[in-house]
């Protein structure tokens, strides 16, 4: 990335504004011009480190319900167990962990009902010991990198 | 929250393409007028259904290359205090209090994201001092099997 990269992006993560010709704003702000801040986003796609640009949701607020599963897999059994679970549309993470718990993954689902229905099914599919850790409360969802 | 709004959420929620213009060629898209968009939009914000629009990072190309999962059991008296010095440093997201159980003594999480496998431990050593906490545990990314945005459509059809 360059110097110029770093900065757009920094500032970018915060999000740009729901006004008209957002880019402009952004550029009057960082004494650049729009074209530069454009130019710069299909550059950082291009380069592999912008997987997405769109709206962050809070799914929730739409009534989805989600969980955090740590799952006690065999070593040899990570990569089959790994696959059942990312097979799940509601399965949004999925992640090895250095742990006795060592897959950890979030589901997320429209009802409660809908929750536990696939739940059960991965149990059953997986026969592996897993504990469900619900969120009780959120306090912050964001993540921001700041690179210097 | 209409159909309408449901339309701009799918569509928001995946990858916008980027140009001057961005929400006139997304309106164009919806079959609205870019003011139509932008109120809506704006409303959908105030609510707290859109956090932002903004880029999503791979973050493992980054010059972050560590990653960990932190789980913290801490007393009731001093989840204020745990909270407000995590909400503080800039390289932990993902911040939840989580239900215990007979398996999981563990009560808060906290992700956090370090250019250097030291920025990580001495993240953890500050709180852990301030808060006076020794009971915790660290779960280092190892690998990344899946890592997607909520598919909008699966979720509200």
């Amino acid at each position: 990335m360059t110097k110029e990269e770093k900065m757009i992006l920094n500032e970018l993560q915060k999000g740009i504004p729901l006004e008209k010709r957002p880019f402009l704003k952004i550029a009057n702000k960082l004494c650049l011009s729009e074209e530069k801040i454009i130019r710069a986003i299909h550059s950082l796609k291009k380069k592999g480190y912008i997987r997405r640009f769109g709206a962050i949701l809070d799914v929730n607020q739409l009534g989805v319900k989600s969980t955090l599963v740590g799952m006690k897999v065999r070593g040899e059994d990570v990569e089959k167990i790994a696959n059942i679970v990312s097979s799940y549309e509601g399965v949004t993470h999925n992640y090895e962990r250095d742990h006795i718990y060592n897959l950890w993954f979030t589901l997320m689902e429209s009802s409660d009902e809908r929750l536990e229905k696939t739940l059960k099914e991965i149990k059953e599919r997986t026969k592996v010991e897993m504990i469900h850790l619900p969120s009780e409360k959120k306090h912050k969802t964001n993540v921001f990198f700041k690179f210097e | 929250m209409d159909k309408i709004d449901e339309r701009i959420l799918i569509e928001i929620s995946q990858n916008i393409e980027i140009c001057m213009d961005v929400y006139e060629a997304l309106a164009k898209k919806l079959n609205l007028s870019e003011d139509e968009l932008l109120k809506r939009l704006k409303n959908m914000k105030n609510q707290g259904v859109i956090k932002r629009i903004a880029p999503v990072l791979y973050h493992q190309n980054t010059e972050y290359k560590y990653h960990a999962m932190t789980a913290w059991k801490i007393p009731k008296n001093k989840i204020d205090t745990m909270l407000y010095e995590m909400q503080k440093i800039e390289n932990i997201s993902h911040i939840y209090e989580r239900n215990i159980n007979k398996d999981w003594p563990y009560n808060l999480f906290g992700m956090l994201h370090g250019k250097e496998k030291e920025e990580i431990q001495n993240i953890i050593k500050f709180l852990s001092k301030k808060i006076q906490v020794t009971e915790y545990t660290v779960l280092y990314t190892k690998k990344q099997w899946k890592k997607t945005s909520p598919n909008i459509e699966y979720f509200i059809r």
